[in-house]
């Protein structure tokens, strides 16, 4: 009985270490995150306390950060977050200072509208602040105010002053949104304002589903009276 | 062929579970109690019985320990503070009812469907791996794989459906404060 239990607990614990991003519910309803905290709320938008900052701190060591950098906003989910590999910022000591700050929106990328808060990310160091080409491998994650499809991009601008740029976006959950990071600046996810939500009727698939489901009810059902 | 009718009755239920809860099918609840809904009419369909026992119980208990050792560990190490309480009773009642069914349908139903043990521990895991895929995406499914034969190896040691429903709901609870 002991040599099982701890083989169950092994075959878990290698199933965990090759899903480290998996959620451990494992029936399928997951847990809500709380509404969104906006720093400028839409009319109509629930009443929430205020978004957070968040910032971390590295030591600086032969000019460049020496350890990885997490920085995560405190919401529950986070609505920011900022992973960074060691060695990813080249700066003077003797330390590299991450800060992050939810801004409202001051204008809207080109044909798009910004959804929930403007993320600013800054980088503190000892003079000049420069990525290294290990900051290829750093990520950041947006929170969407909704899980709408289809689906938002990741804008970017060095300063507020610059352009938005999008970024390469990819979903990394329901509501959750990675891109690179590309160094200090300002961080959002904005919608196209031209895409209507495509929506179709789901009362055709519903009404199949059920269809099929009453013919395998009725087949289990002959099955099980002629085993 | 009885097996067959209830995978594809699962598929069904995944089906409508993923139109029900459209693009946050993961945390609709109207979505999880068509599915569970949908479960529950062919384990009803197939008579399936899941007698609760007391060694049941406690081998589920056991199970909800083995299940969110892992887990649990890593958070610990990381210190991560555990989540809190809030929505979590409607949150926790909707779980029961969907784990239940889970369990209800595939070490019950299906299980006793396959017959053969080790084919019933493995086809059971797979198909709750695949069952979670449009919800959490292939990166879940090495997870629930393994945990999906830890509730199979439980049905076994139990003789019933009841030990590993004990701790599928139970792991799912506990994962409420790991997130």
């Amino acid at each position: 009985m002991r040599r099982r239990l701890l083989a169950a607990v092994l075959l878990v614990g290698i199933g965990r270490l090759l899903s480290p991003d998996a959620v451990p519910v494992y029936d399928g309803i997951g847990a809500p995150d709380e509404p969104y905290r906006f720093v400028a709320p839409p009319s109509g938008a629930k009443k929430t306390a205020d978004p957070t900052s968040a910032r971390a701190t590295s030591p600086v060591v032969a000019g460049v950060s020496s350890y990885g950098l997490s920085v995560a906003t405190a919401e529950s989910g986070p609505q920011f977050s900022l992973f960074v590999p060691p060695r990813s910022v080249a700066t003077g000591g003797p330390t590299l200072r991450v800060e992050v700050a939810p801004l409202a929106p001051s204008d809207q990328p080109p044909g798009a509208r910004i959804d929930g808060n403007v993320y600013g990310v800054t980088l503190t160091g000892a003079g000049p602040v420069t990525l290294t080409p290990q900051a290829a491998l750093a990520t950041l994650y947006l929170r969407a105010t909704t899980a709408a499809q289809p689906p938002p991009k990741m804008q970017y601008r060095p300063a507020a002053a610059d352009p938005w740029q999008a970024l390469d976006t990819a979903r990394a959950g329901q509501d959750v949104y990675v891109s690179d990071f590309r160094g200090p600046g300002q961080y959002a996810l904005a919608f196209a304002a031209s895409a209507a939500e495509h929506r179709t009727s789901r009362l055709p698939y519903l009404v199949g589903g059920a269809l099929v489901l009453v013919v395998v009810v009725v087949v289990v059902v002959r099955l099980r009276a002629t085993a | 062929m009885r097996a067959v009718a209830l995978l594809a009755g699962l598929a069904v239920a995944v089906g409508m579970r993923v139109v029900v809860g459209d693009h946050d099918v993961a945390r609709s609840i109207p979505a999880g109690l068509v599915f569970a809904a949908c479960l529950l009419v062919l384990s009803l369909a197939a008579r399936t019985r899941v007698p609760v026992t007391r060694r049941a119980v406690v081998l589920g208990l056991v199970g909800v320990v083995v299940v969110c050792l892992p887990v649990g560990l890593g958070h610990l190490l990381a210190l991560r503070p555990l989540h809190a309480t809030d929505g979590f009773l409607p949150w926790a009642l909707a779980v029961i009812v969907v784990a239940g069914a889970e369990e209800v349908f595939l070490r019950g139903t299906l299980f006793e469907a396959l017959r053969t043990p080790w084919v019933a521990v493995l086809v059971s895991a797979v198909a709750f791996a695949l069952l979670h895929v449009p919800l959490y995406g292939w990166q879940a499914v090495p997870l629930d794989l393994a945990v999906g034969v830890v509730l199979g190896g439980l049905r076994l040691e139990a003789g019933t459906a009841a030990a590993p429903a004990v701790t599928h709901i139970g792991a799912d609870l506990v994962g409420w404060f790991l997130r």
